[in-house]
């Protein structure tokens, strides 16, 4: 489903990503794990265009992204992937319902009604129907969170990108959020999530990939990573993080 | 030989208010219009078009207002030969000229004080170029753009007074006039100072107006926070 091959990525002379190669099935989850500055998220962003590698490839069911791409196949992918950011980045002029229907009807071409009952499915199905009509100002940072899922979902995403989806919530609302993405990933979506949650990664994930220093240590079933961790570095790591 | 200050006299300001009203009014439509692309251009990522955007908007803020209207009231006859431009559209086109410029370097910043997140989310959910600005980034510009936007209107409508070197019969021409006719400078350019005052204040008074109505719809980004919002939703 996914498959990176050889990427590479600099910002102005400092090489971040050398050399990353990985690949993603579909229904697998896999999360990618390390210290900050790792370049596990930028590795996420490649994956639907934010970034562009300056060499090398990704290629999402047959769409390559990479030096040389064509322009339909980074709308394909966009389409293809939905991603949920950090920082929840709904829109503040637009009611939750308005977040979730607009794509649907500017990308996919949906009427108001399908999108609408599509947003109010996907609502529902994140434990939100109550807040369609709410701004996002007015919600909690779970209950945000949520919504860009459920605007994400929207799309029909063929795999589903989160970039340290917990990281700006309260330790007591991460809860509800993981909670969504069990759900997903219980249903076959594919998922890669960079994740500083160990407990997700270890509990949910098929696999768990080890970055540092903008390279892939180790790769593993989280059973085995976890509990016998190969490479040395990844060790250290992670006698800081449990 | 002069008369005194008369009913007349208050018709001749009232039409050269007009005229001040609609230069300004056709400068904002098209200067903005213009502002905006340009803004949106120098906002973009295609180099020549911030480069093309940079260097027009450098130039014609370098240069003061009244040189604009001579440039293009003389200018273009000696450009384009035969051709002859009225007073009014001379005005029209250099007050837009210079609007232009103003409203791209307020829409640029606007578009600048839009948190990333909302771009990267717009292009996340593959949203085309056209629909990010238009339903995303554009609707929250706006209200970062409409205090400033003002501010400068007013100024506009003051530095229009300017028209009247080429002749063009505006408000403050006609104060002109008014006060060689009646011999009273004071009391007629009280009179047109007080027009261009109440057309002035009214204008501050909407924006003031429409910053009120934003704060009372608790919805981010304020005026004022716009470099500090982060998400805007984290509370």
């Amino acid at each position: 489903m996914i498959e990176v091959t050889d990427l590479r990525l600099s910002f102005g002379k400092t090489e971040v990503l050398h050399g990353i190669s990985c690949s993603v099935a579909e229904s697998e989850v896999v999360c990618i794990i390390g210290a900050s500055g790792s370049g596990k998220s930028t590795l996420l962003r490649c994956m639907n265009g934010l970034e562009r590698p300056s060499a090398g490839s990704i290629a999402i069911n047959g769409h390559r992204l990479g030096p040389g791409e064509k322009p339909t196949d980074l709308a394909v992918v966009r389409r293809d992937v939905g991603m949920v950011f950090q920082h929840f980045n709904l829109f503040p002029h637009l009611t939750v319902l308005s977040n979730i229907t607009l794509a649907q009807r500017r990308v996919l071409g949906r009427t108001a009604q399908q999108s609408e009952e599509r947003a109010r499915m996907l609502l529902d199905k994140v434990g939100l129907a109550d807040k369609a009509d709410r701004y996002p100002d007015s919600l909690s940072g779970g209950q945000a969170q949520r919504v860009a899922i459920a605007r994400a979902l929207a799309m029909d995403p063929q795999v589903m990108l989160f970039d340290e989806p917990t990281s700006a919530l309260d330790p007591e609302i991460v809860g509800e959020v993981l909670t969504v993405m069990k759900d997903l990933a219980a249903e076959g979506m594919t998922m890669v999530v960079v994740t500083h949650e160990m407990g997700f990664a270890r509990e949910v994930s098929d696999r768990v990939i080890y970055m540092d220093h903008g390279a892939i240590v180790e790769t593993g079933r989280p059973d085995e990573l976890f509990a016998s961790p190969q490479a040395e570095r990844t060790r250290a790591f992670l006698s800081k993080v449990l | 030989m002069f008369q005194s200050f008369g009913p007349d006299d208050l018709l001749l300001i009232a039409q050269g208010a007009v005229v001040t009203l609609v230069i300004c009014s056709l400068a904002v439509v098209f200067g903005g219009t213009l502002g905006l692309a340009l803004g949106l251009m120098s906002a973009g990522r295609i180099a020549i078009l911030r480069w093309i955007s940079a260097v027009y908007v450098g130039a014609i803020r370098g240069v003061p207002v009244l040189l604009i209207i001579f440039f293009v009231y003389f200018g273009l006859p000696l450009a384009v030969p035969g051709t002859d431009v009225p007073d009014y559209l001379a005005a029209v086109i250099a007050l837009s000229v210079f609007a232009s410029a103003y409203v791209s370097e307020i829409v640029r910043g606007s578009i600048a004080a839009i948190p990333r997140g909302q771009f990267e989310a717009a292009e996340a959910l593959g949203l085309s170029y056209w629909s990010r600005y238009r339903f995303v980034i554009l609707p929250q510009a706006t209200r970062i753009i409409v205090p400033p936007g003002i501010g400068f209107l007013v100024v506009l409508i003051k530095d229009s007074s300017l028209v009247a070197a080429i002749g063009l019969m505006d408000l403050a021409r006609s104060g002109n006039i008014v006060a060689s006719l009646t011999a009273n400078p004071i009391l007629s350019y009280l009179v047109v100072g007080a027009v261009y005052f109440v057309i002035c204040y009214t204008a501050s008074a909407f924006a003031r107006r429409y910053e009120r109505r934003l704060s009372t719809r608790a919805v981010a980004p304020g005026v004022g926070d716009s470099l500090v919002v982060g998400s805007g939703v984290e509370k």
